[in-house]
């Protein structure tokens, strides 16, 4: 229940303060891959194996993680799969990331399949690029006008489609839970993540969904471009400025990556609506969004936007 | 007049080199298209289109033909866009070199059917004759693409040195099935006399009943699954189910010609 206050009244949802103030985003190229293998179990170690250590673009160069598990029904070879969402800054640093990890996490695990999910012009190899380790024993078939290789692994063939489709998308949507205590805001993000999850077209690639790491541009240190944001910390409280009081003991962010702005806005909202009527005034002090003044992304969600 | 209907008036008396018949016929005016010359075969004759068919108008970027048509070699040769229909019977080289559209033979084509196809979708309601899909006399390698269905049977060498794309035959196919095959999938419902994949260096030849092959030149049969059999089986039409069946179970694989660099396969669903 969000409440649709004007705008000299305060924003509220179950109860809980929200900050006008606006999550900023960035264009970013994604992609999106079928992943299947003979059964659950070798599904889920090729794809924790292929969207591991892709939480953020700034040293995993990538953001990855599964959104959604595939029945053998909506798979293309009819086993149980996953589909995969990956985004990167350029189409260049998608393709790199993409071969690299679908060359040790899919081909090397047994029975494993990839597939391409998504249809579009611009491409990112995925067997274009594997094939090369048959060793000429690989062959490859166009069906209903796509390519597929099939390279001779040791436990039969591994099969991957030439290529996947890469779009124009969005990264680093986001919102901050403040929280009276680690337990509550620890509840309220478990809500927004599970609530987020099933959505389409999203992805929320720090571990668990969130992250304890928020970050300003630059550093003191002239090698990091990016360091702690001390002004969200509550164990800085007293030392520097705030836009909080001490009754808040601990913070996580949220951050969505989303094929389109309209998706980011939407799991935004539904995470946000998920985490406030998850703990209520009780749990968190208030909820509010991460930004670096509007200069640096072109995609500004503004939280009474996203909430109306 | 950008659809045509031809509608055969009398036999020609003569063999007629039809590869005019083309969709090039969509750019030309009414008066060029009955003007359009057909050579005879063996003669220094030729018959203009109009002298032989009732002529008139159809939808856009389709061209139906109808009548006996056993004396017209080369129909649909190099088509490249638009759907082409016939009602009968055709002569040889019906749809060489084809590069794209669709092609509808509702009556039976005699040999070299489909020979160097290169793209586009091509349906044959009856039986072809020998060399389906084969490269034109003197060249290295046939089909290069696109897809042909055969609902009746095939002759001698269907397949023959084909490089890519798809040939389905639902009937039965006289010998030397995917002789000298370079690559592509051939896939036969029926039986195949004779031995088969003599010669294969890569493709796949699927085989809905039990065949012959060089014990020499294949290895041994191995039971296996493959995901691509599946995408296969997925794409073939309701006709074919029986070997969409058999591509969703586990299949038979025998790898050759060994005397050709044994890159190539034949699937069998059983161990024979």
């Amino acid at each position: 229940m969000t409440s649709r206050p004007t705008e000299s009244e305060p924003l509220v949802v179950a109860g809980i303060p929200i900050e006008r103030t606006f999550a900023e985003a960035f264009d970013m190229k994604a992609t999106r891959l079928i992943l299947t293998a003979h059964d659950r179990q070798w599904v889920s170690e090729s794809a924790a194996a292929m969207v591991g250590f892709g939480t953020s673009i700034i040293a995993c160069g990538i953001e990855i993680a599964v959104e959604r598990e595939l029945t053998p029904e909506e798979t293309p070879d009819g086993r149980p799969g996953v589909a995969i969402l990956a985004f990167a800054v350029s189409g260049k640093e998608l393709d790199k990331q993409i071969a690299r990890r679908a060359g040790q996490c899919v081909l090397t695990c047994p029975t494993t399949a990839l597939f391409a999910g998504l249809e579009g012009t611009a491409k990112v190899p995925l067997g274009k690029t594997l094939r090369y380790f048959g060793d000429g024993y690989q062959s490859s078939k166009v069906i209903g006008g796509r390519r597929y290789w099939r390279i001779p692994v040791m436990d039969g063939e591994f099969l991957c489609e030439a290529e996947t489709a890469r779009v124009d998308a969005v990264g680093g949507g986001n919102f901050l839970l403040l929280g009276r205590s680690l337990d509550r805001v620890l509840d309220a993000c478990r809500a927004s993540t599970e609530a987020i999850r099933p959505l389409a077209g999203v992805i929320t690639p720090f571990p668990g969904g969130a992250t304890r790491s928020g970050s300003k541009v630059g550093s003191k240190y002239k090698a990091l471009f990016a360091s702690t944001n001390e002004a969200y910390c509550p164990s800085l409280h007293g030392l520097v400025n705030q836009p909080f009081g001490d009754e808040v003991e601990a913070i996580v962010e949220i951050v969505i990556d989303g094929m389109t702005p309209q998706q980011v806005a939407h799991a935004m909202r539904v995470g946000i609506e998920a985490a406030c009527h998850r703990v209520g005034p009780a749990g968190l002090v208030g909820v509010t969004a991460g930004n670096y003044g509007g200069k640096l992304g072109r995609h500004h969600f503004h939280l009474q936007e996203v909430l109306g | 007049m950008n659809g045509l209907n031809l509608r055969l008036k009398h036999d020609p008396g003569v063999e007629l080199d039809a590869r005019s018949i083309s969709s090039e016929l969509f750019a030309l005016g009414p008066d060029d298209v009955r003007a359009r010359p057909l050579k005879t075969i063996g003669g220094r004759a030729t018959i203009p289109l109009g002298e032989l068919f009732d002529i008139d108008d159809a939808p856009p970027q389709h061209l139906q033909l109808a009548g006996d048509l056993r004396r017209f070699h080369g129909i649909g040769t190099g088509w490249s866009a638009g759907a082409l229909r016939v009602d009968g019977p055709v002569g040889d080289a019906f749809c060489s070199g084809m590069s794209g559209g669709t092609a509808t033979l509702a009556g039976s084509a005699r040999s070299r059917a489909c020979q160097q196809l290169r793209g586009g979708s091509v349906t044959i309601d009856g039986n072809v004759g020998d060399d389906l899909g084969a490269p034109y006399v003197g060249r290295v390698s046939g089909m290069s693409g696109g897809s042909v269905l055969v609902r009746g049977t095939a002759g001698r060498y269907a397949g023959f040195r084909m490089r890519r794309g798809t040939i389905l035959i639902l009937g039965d196919c006289e010998g030397g099935l995917g002789l000298e095959m370079v690559a592509g999938t051939l896939i036969v419902g029926g039986s195949a006399k004779g031995e088969v994949g003599a010669s294969m260096n890569r493709g796949t030849i699927i085989l809905g009943h039990p065949a012959e092959f060089s014990e020499i030149c294949f290895t041994r049969p191995r039971e296996c699954r493959l995901g691509i059999a599946r995408l296969i089986a997925d794409q073939l039409p309701e006709e074919a189910a029986s070997i969409a069946k058999m591509l969703r179970g586990p299949i038979w694989r025998r790898l050759g010609d060994l005397s050709a660099g044994g890159k190539g396969e034949i699937w069998t669903g059983v161990n024979a």
